[in-house]
């Protein structure tokens, strides 16, 4: 990965970071009786599940696709794939309640992955 | 097709990068201003709830009630017992998705599983989302133009749906939407692996949007070729991207083919519209703005040959496929007419808007447009009779303090009998106490009232989920079981428990259901343990023993 492929997933990255202080506004207003540490757990839970598993998913774009779009398509490609593999997993022996430290890592490791070994080697060449 | 541009398609997009983006921050009002109108107001602006709320029918507390038996069982492989009459070998036939969804937010969140309620509403609008996108690929303005219409998912009836336990449906329309977008996007390299997991997750999410896709594939790829649109590549790749999708979700496949499939007896069917259905006439004045947008759409879909109109209008003519077999599946998909048809206003409005910058100068168009759509969400909310009124609808505190005390002090296999109250109407909300639950019919009951008779055996049915109680013997060999008759005259000195409400709409059933109480505490074995203002537990504690005596009162 050379320096200018490293510093646009870095700006992407701090983009999501301010995603996610966005939707903690939003969900705030919508939900103003709710305590503000209630609606970031909330938050966080459609980050950790939908949003970042699936930004990564779609990382193999980031040279076709605006960062914002492929965020919001990757959501709900995050939340495909976290219910594939989590039935997958389920029947295979691993309980429900673990499922949340091993499916959306292993979908960002996958997503970074596919980005890092075949779209910025393709690159190189 | 996929990157054809018409006149107006794509003319005014131009790349974006950063934060001060304009249209980031129209995209940012929409979210707040649909958040707040859709499950802000309905969950009375709450994430967290002592009790279930906005559960309006059966379906919804079924929804939760399977979410927290996979969340302690862990997979989906059985149905719990206490919803299947004893048995603990059924096969859990139901699409996973949303129920996986449900449990793990709230095992990350460490809110209850009933708080996932707020979860379709994000779903339909994360779909809302990907559908402005499809439209972005054809034309800035109308996808900014085309969002307002969304803000009638959470108008009645679109938002009945979703109110009754339309769960899982809502996670398949965001799901469709993605399929949607990436066929739209044929010239993105290894798109057909995209399309593939958004097959599998609506397999896995909603069947019947699935079949739903596979038709519109089937017709899109159909018409592409005999206009030689699309190249064999592209043929192929569809293919195999179905046929990944199907090997991805191969053994739910089988369990639902063997259970839902033949259990359900499915048939085709023709059905009219009900009084709960959504028909056109319920987009109010929008409905003229949608017409012309559609017929434009027809037009500029033939004369320029472009995509992001068809899941839109493909999306319409399937809410009317109710005419020709697909019945309530097809009736069903009206509820998220909102999400697909933003094309349809905002081209209407972007043309609109056109013919009047030829005579008024607009000097920056876009923000023109962003301030039109905020406009227009504005005169929708306040003209088509969105009500700003929340409520927990069916479940009240002190049937829900009866239900957790029943899920809490309890033993796991408790039979519990409900004599009668209102609320057991929607019998999935006995689902969540986790026990072996039984109702007592209320026409059998009045009748004892009528006939001023005290009984022992009462006829009651079984409060569970009966539909294609299946077992798995091997990958391809299943069983159908007999439940047992599950209405029938229980003796209720059996139970474990006796459930007696205090109030009734009808207060000679409630002083009924106290009557039969206050015969059975004079017997020492049987003791009340429960008691608020609504509901009374008794214990049984010596099961079989003569419990009351028989006779006319």
């Amino acid at each position: 990965m050379n320096q200018e492929q490293f510093d646009k997933i870095r700006k992407e990255l701090l983009s999501l970071l301010i995603l996610f202080a966005v939707f903690v506004g939003a969900f705030q207003i919508a939900f103003y009786k709710e305590s503000t540490i209630n609606v970031i757990k909330f938050v966080f839970s459609v980050f950790w599940i939908g949003v970042l598993p699936g930004y990564a998913l779609m990382l193999y774009y980031i040279d076709n696709i605006e960062w914002l779009e492929r965020t919001v398509i990757g959501t709900a490609l995050g939340y495909a794939v976290f219910g594939i593999i989590s039935y997958n997993i389920g029947l295979a022996g691993v309980h429900l309640k673990l499922h949340h430290f091993i499916v959306p890592p292993l979908e960002i490791i996958i997503g970074f992955s596919v980005y890092y070994f075949f779209k910025s080697k393709q690159k190189k060449t | 097709m996929a990157s054809a541009k018409s006149k107006i398609g794509n003319a005014e997009n131009k790349p974006r990068q950063g934060w001060l983006n304009i249209e980031y921050f129209y995209l940012a009002i929409m979210l707040v201003a649909l958040l707040y109108v859709g499950p802000g107001t309905i969950l009375g602006h709450r994430i967290v709830h002592d009790l279930p709320y906005g559960y309006f029918a059966s379906d919804a507390f079924g929804e939760i009630a399977y979410a927290d038996w996979f969340k302690d069982h862990g997979k989906h492989d059985l149905l719990p017992y206490y919803l299947k009459f004893g048995h603990e070998d059924l096969v859990a036939f139901h699409m996973p998705t949303f129920y996986s969804i449900n449990a793990l937010n709230s095992v990350i969140t460490g809110f209850e599983v009933y708080d996932g309620v707020i979860l379709p509403y994000i779903f339909l609008i994360l779909a809302l989302f990907i559908m402005y996108f499809v439209s972005r690929n054809f034309s800035k303005g109308v996808a900014i133009l085309g969002l307002p219409i969304g803000v009638f998912l959470f108008f009645q009836r679109f938002v009945t749906g979703t109110l009754w336990g339309n769960w899982d449906f809502a996670l398949a329309v965001a799901f469709l939407a993605g399929a949607f977008w990436i066929v739209g996007r044929r010239d993105l390299e290894y798109y057909y692996l995209y399309l593939a997991l958004f097959i599998a997750g609506l397999i896995l999410s909603h069947a019947s949007e699935a079949v739903f896709f596979a038709v519109f594939l089937v017709l899109f790829s159909g018409i592409m070729m005999l206009r030689g649109a699309i190249k064999i590549k592209q043929l192929i790749e569809m293919a195999i991207a179905g046929i990944i999708g199907i090997v991805l979700c191969f053994n739910y496949l089988i369990v639902f083919y063997n259970g839902y499939w033949k259990g359900t007896s499915y048939t085709f069917t023709r059905l009219q519209p009900g009084n709960f259905d959504v028909v056109l006439g319920h987009f109010s004045w929008a409905l003229w703005l949608l017409a012309i947008g559609l017929i434009l759409s027809v037009y500029f879909l033939l004369k320029k040959d472009h995509y992001a109109a068809i899941p839109s209008i493909f999306m319409l003519l399937i809410g009317y496929a109710n005419y020709i077999g697909f019945d309530n599946r097809a009736l069903q998909t009206r509820y998220a007419w909102p999400v697909y048809f933003g094309f349809f206003l905002g081209l209407c409005l972007h043309l609109a808007l056109d013919a009047v910058s030829r005579f008024v100068h607009m000097k920056n168009s876009l923000l023109v447009r962003m301030a039109v759509g905020i406009l227009v969400l504005g005169i929708i909310l306040f003209t088509s009779g969105y009500k700003n009124e929340s409520n927990p609808g069916l479940m009240d505190p002190d049937h829900w303090q009866m239900i957790k005390w029943l899920q809490g002090n309890t033993y796991d296999k408790s039979k519990v009998l409900f004599f009668y109250s209102e609320l057991y109407d929607q019998d999935a909300v006995l689902w969540v106490d986790k026990r072996q639950n039984f109702v007592i019919e209320p026409k059998e009951y009045i009748m004892a009232i009528q006939n001023r008779s005290l009984l022992r055996d009462y006829y009651a049915e079984f409060v569970g989920s009966s539909d294609a109680p299946l077992r798995r013997h091997s990958i391809f060999n299943y069983e159908f079981v007999v439940l047992g008759p599950l209405k029938n005259y229980y003796d209720i000195c059996k139970f474990d428990y006796l459930v007696f409400d205090k109030a009734a709409y009808q207060p000679v059933l409630a002083q009924y259901n106290l009557y039969i109480a206050n015969e059975l505490i004079k017997k020492e074995w049987i003791k009340p343990v429960f008691d608020n203002n609504r509901v009374v537990i008794l214990n049984n504690q010596k099961l079989g023993e003569e419990c009351i005596e028989p006779r006319t009162i």
